[in-house]
């Protein structure tokens, strides 16, 4: 009987989870709320928390464009103040998932808005940020986005430069 | 008897999480439907769309809008016209089950391309966000970084604009 009780226990908690499950998502977590914040001060060209949580060893990936190490992820969204004003987000939607690996990604969807520095253009692009976490850390982020409006305005700063 | 309630107990608890708002998987029904989906479409067949698409599905793309499954198949037939060939690199996709009834797919595929006239080979790295509803996918967001499809339309132009008349 006892060994009956054990097998249906262990088939119970075999069958009860289903397998194609890879994740969870979270209800209030900590993570969605410091990216939101990272976000909110990125329109404020703050990144003090940013480089609170980011990993030395940071992985960066911009649209297929990649980059590697804390720094140089901070200069390259620094350098994003040198092209555009105004920069803000809007239909923002954010969550985290509790991966079947133990790691946890947030999601970070927006629009980024924002004006031309050179062109005076005003930009609304769709973007997807994937921040992937590891010990309280960030070691990997994903964005998604088209890079159009960048290309715009450099190639105005160029013809400018040009004929100056 | 007793022991039964308490595994009846046990195998609910084992699952419910108090902390959590959904469900992520990428081998169920929505996932399996999308990836047949991208591997038909590279090879030109068009013939699960009907099946995964609502007739007035809002489409974005790179921020430009559309409206109707015809304009997703017109628009999805242009690469093919651009292009000679369209492999897949790499792919990844998952689907989000909320507690709320939303389900959302998020896919990033890498798509490796060769231009039709210039023979040119480049690569295009999507990210595909589908909003399902009753079964069909009613949002498809599509971003990517537009700068090698344009540069490929210019060779695309300028080698017809080259091309002599006429054999």
């Amino acid at each position: 009987m006892r060994i009956f009780f054990i097998f249906l226990v262990f088939l119970f908690f075999l069958t009860s989870c289903t397998s194609d499950i890879i994740g969870v998502v979270l209800k209030n977590d900590i993570y969605s709320s410091r990216v939101i914040e990272m976000m909110n001060d990125h329109q404020e060209s703050n990144f003090n928390l940013l480089k609170k949580y980011l990993d030395e060893d940071v992985f960066i990936e911009y649209s297929g464009k990649i980059y590697n190490g804390k720094q140089n992820l901070i200069e390259v969204w620094k350098a994003e103040f040198y092209y555009f004003s105004d920069v803000f987000f809007d239909k923002k939607e954010v969550f985290t998932t509790f991966n079947k690996d133990r790691s946890y990604t947030t999601i970070f969807k927006a629009n980024w808005n924002a004006s031309g520095n050179f062109t005076n253009n005003s930009y609304s692009v769709y973007s997807f940020y994937e921040f992937k976490w590891k010990y309280d850390r960030i070691f990997e982020i994903h964005v998604h986005w088209n890079n159009e409006p960048y290309y715009k305005e450099w190639d105005k700063l160029i013809k400018s430069n040009k004929y100056e | 008897m007793n022991r039964l309630y308490f595994l009846f107990l046990l195998t609910l608890i084992s699952c419910s999480n108090p902390n959590q708002m959904g469900v992520v998987k990428n081998s169920d029904d929505l996932s399996l439907k999308l990836t047949t989906f991208i591997n038909q479409y590279v090879d030109e067949s068009y013939e699960s769309l009907d099946s995964i698409f609502s007739d007035s599905i809002h489409i974005n793309l790179n921020n430009r809008t559309y409206n109707s499954i015809s304009k997703l198949e017109s628009g999805l037939k242009l690469y093919h016209n651009l292009y000679s060939d369209i492999l897949i690199d790499s792919q990844f996709l998952c689907t989000f089950y909320l507690d709320d009834g939303s389900i959302k797919t998020f896919q990033k595929v890498n798509f490796i391309t060769k231009n039709k006239i210039t023979q040119n080979v480049g690569s295009i790295r999507a990210f595909f966000e589908y909003v399902w509803l009753d079964g069909y996918v009613v949002e498809l967001n599509v971003v990517f970084d537009s700068e090698t499809l344009t540069k490929e339309v210019k060779f695309f132009k300028s080698s017809l604009k080259n091309q002599p008349i006429g054999n």
